[in-house]
């Protein structure tokens, strides 16, 4: 499997206004985790390999301490594409880090996505501009980050289907940490419709999105269902 | 803020649910099952032998019943949560008709959808994708239920198909406006306040519009009496305490009334609802002396005590005045609507009350949403609606403007969702 993240230079992609104005921060906190020992929830670092269930935690085991607080991925969830750019979308959660250490979101992969690279929202000269964050997303200790909307996000690239609402994504987070050294915590993301996406890829050179005053504010269409066969 | 809650075996789904301790402060430090502790555990209230109220008295003691005011109702379980509460102050009934091309793969994703929108509404927390999660706050004992209507049914085909009626026959007194009747899907919402039902509403509609359409909305409001008083259950806009001689949840005469036991497999633990909009000519009402209001239902008005009674009496349909008359009139509404009248047969009501202002032509729009839980619209519903529909006094000035039945599904947990096995 080719590298789920690169480093280097990296195309530009440019963000709608109106998509850089929704910082969404989903908010709630979180239980803790591993406190009878016995297991370690899934979507969460720390502790040994989780149950049964559809997610699993890999990591050095040795560098972890099972009782130590962990990284706990919250409400993960997939933006659905849309007809004008069906092979690229976001990926967004809250990571709730309870360590004394801070940790990094370093990379992730998705199996439908050909290239996943962890991204931040910055001004551009002519709007918000979306790249790789270079060293990735730290998450501070007893702290977290929300990946959201015009905000910080995995962006997944080259997928190898449209993702409609109600479609899982099964995302891997590279995470690394003083705490526990690096890990892997797979989660399943379900995918939602985000009207307020308003995002456009161009070329490496990376074209500007035309000025706020010429952007008319999105309606929310909702998007359609494609007839089943 | 985070909390250390005793871990067991959680799933993604379960992690979401989890993460309901919140902002809000809830009891951080309680399992996930206490932490969703359903106030089903019906109160010390006196009840007749066969489980039904005999005062109006709520079906929840008074600490479930905060619980439900400013907390969180689980809505895991093998019923759907919103029968068994309290009929909360804010109600919202919305119709969804569902889009051409939907088959069952996407119903199947809507429904996914869904039921991660339910877990995290009931849990206080935005939905994923909320472009406005300020919005949520206290989710006061938001309760979700969802349903499905014959013609969804029908286009998923799923063994035993539609357990009842097809639809309910017309009755003489009804005058339905069609935009107000059916629907694929219903969702009912309810809680204490109106904004956490209105936040459940629009999320859970937006999320619904790649797969469904909005059909109609109704929306409701209610107020309990005081805790053990004769009007605890609460009363409709004539005045009338409304709900004496329910079912009590969590009685066997309940389980027996609602749940559905047999028919289709997809459909046990589930219930039939029927949604009937009761409009009320309140100005002519209102020209009525009391005591002729009061014979027109068969109880009195201050206390909903039966006429001839005391408050928790059951109804004296035999009793007779010294002239010869029966003391509850025989067109009584009361009179029609009891069990024995119409061959043992018991319904739930949970309905509430609504006013959404003045008609085309001025005239005021506004009286009960009647809401019935039960197991066959066709053996415990019809035959009292037939039975009101040709001899009820109160048909003078109530006239039935909209009518709708839908399954409401079975119950889910952590690790399935709502309708898995309608599409099983």
């Amino acid at each position: 499997m080719s590298r789920a993240w690169r480093r280097g230079p990296a195309p530009r992609r440019v963000v709608g206004t109106f998509l850089a104005l929704l910082i969404g921060v989903l908010g709630a906190s979180v239980t803790g985790c591993g406190t009878t020992g016995t297991s370690t929830v899934t979507g969460s670092v720390g502790g040994s390999p989780g149950p049964t269930g559809t997610t699993q935690v890999t990591g050095s085991a040795s560098a972890v301490d099972s009782h130590a607080p962990a990284v706990r991925v919250v409400q993960p969830w997939v933006a659905a594409t849309t007809p004008e750019r069906p092979t690229a979308t976001g990926a967004f959660a809250q990571l709730v880090n309870d360590a004394d250490q801070p940790a990094r979101l370093v990379g992730a992969r998705a199996a439908s996505a050909g290239t996943v690279e962890v991204h931040e929202t910055v001004p551009g000269p002519d709007g918000p501009v979306m790249q790789p964050k270079v060293g990735g997303i730290t998450i501070p200790a007893h702290g977290s980050v929300t990946l959201a909307p015009g905000g910080d996000h995995i962006m997944l690239m080259d997928l190898d289907r449209p993702l409609q609402p109600g479609d899982e994504v099964t995302l891997t987070l590279l995470l690394t940490g003083d705490a526990f050294g690096s890990a892997q915590v797979r989660v399943q993301a379900p995918v939602k419709a985000f009207t307020g996406a308003d995002e456009h890829y161009h070329a490496p050179a990376g074209t500007p999105m035309p000025s706020m005053s010429s952007m008319s504010m999105p309606m929310s269409t909702a998007p359609t269902v494609p007839a089943e066969s | 803020m985070t909390g250390q809650l005793p871990r067991r075996v959680v799933s993604r789904r379960q992690l979401l649910t989890s993460a309901a301790a919140g902002a809000a402060g809830l009891g951080v430090g309680v399992g996930l099952g206490d932490r969703f502790g359903n106030p089903g555990s019906p109160a010390p209230t006196p009840v007749q032998p066969d489980g039904v109220a005999t005062r109006g008295t709520r079906s929840a003691d008074t600490s479930a019943a905060a619980d439900q005011s400013t907390g969180t109702i689980d809505p895991h379980g093998a019923h759907q949560a919103g029968i068994a509460q309290p009929v909360p102050d804010a109600l919202t009934l919305c119709a969804l008709d569902l889009r051409d091309g939907v088959g069952r793969d996407a119903l199947g994703r809507l429904l996914r959808v869904w039921s991660e929108d339910i877990r995290a509404l009931s849990g206080g927390l935005p939905p994923t994708g909320d472009p406005a999660p300020e919005l949520t706050g206290q989710p006061a004992g938001l309760t979700v239920t969802v349903g499905v209507g014959p013609r969804l049914v029908s286009r998923v085909h799923p063994p035993g198909g539609w357990p009842d009626l097809p639809s309910l026959p017309p009755m003489r007194h009804d005058s339905l406006r069609a935009e107000l009747c059916g629907g694929d899907l219903l969702v009912q919402v309810g809680a204490q306040e109106a904004l956490p039902v209105w936040h459940a509403v629009r999320r859970l509609t937006v999320d619904a519009a790649p797969f469904a359409r909005v059909r109609w909305m109704q929306r409701g409001f209610w107020r309990h009496g005081a805790a053990g008083a004769p009007d605890a259950v609460g009363r409709n806009l004539m005045g009338q305490v409304d709900g004496t001689a329910n079912p009590v949840p969590g009685t066997t005469v309940f389980d027996r009334t609602v749940w559905v036991s047999d028919g289709p497999e997809w459909l046990r633990e589930g219930t039939m609802v029927v949604i009937r909009r009761i409009r009320m000519d309140l100005d002519a009402w209102d020209r009525l002396s009391r005591p002729d209001q009061e014979a027109v239902i068969g109880r009195t008005l201050v206390d909903g005590a039966p006429l001839g009674g005391q408050v928790g009496d059951p109804l004296p349909l035999t009793a007779r005045a010294p002239d010869g008359r029966l003391v509850i009139p025989p067109d009584a509404h009361a009179r029609l609507a009891h069990p024995s009248t119409n061959g043992g047969v018991r319904i739930y009501r949970r309905g509430v009350n609504y006013d959404d202002g003045p008609d085309a032509t001025g005239r005021p729009d506004l009286g009960l949403l009647f809401v019935s839980f039960q197991a066959s619209v066709d053996r415990q519903l019809l035959p009292i609606l037939r039975r009101l529909d040709r001899s009820d006094a109160l048909n003078t000035w109530t006239t039935t403007t909209a009518s709708s039945m839908f399954a409401i599904l079975p119950g889910f947990t952590p690790d399935s969702w709502l309708g898995e096995r309608l599409l099983a």
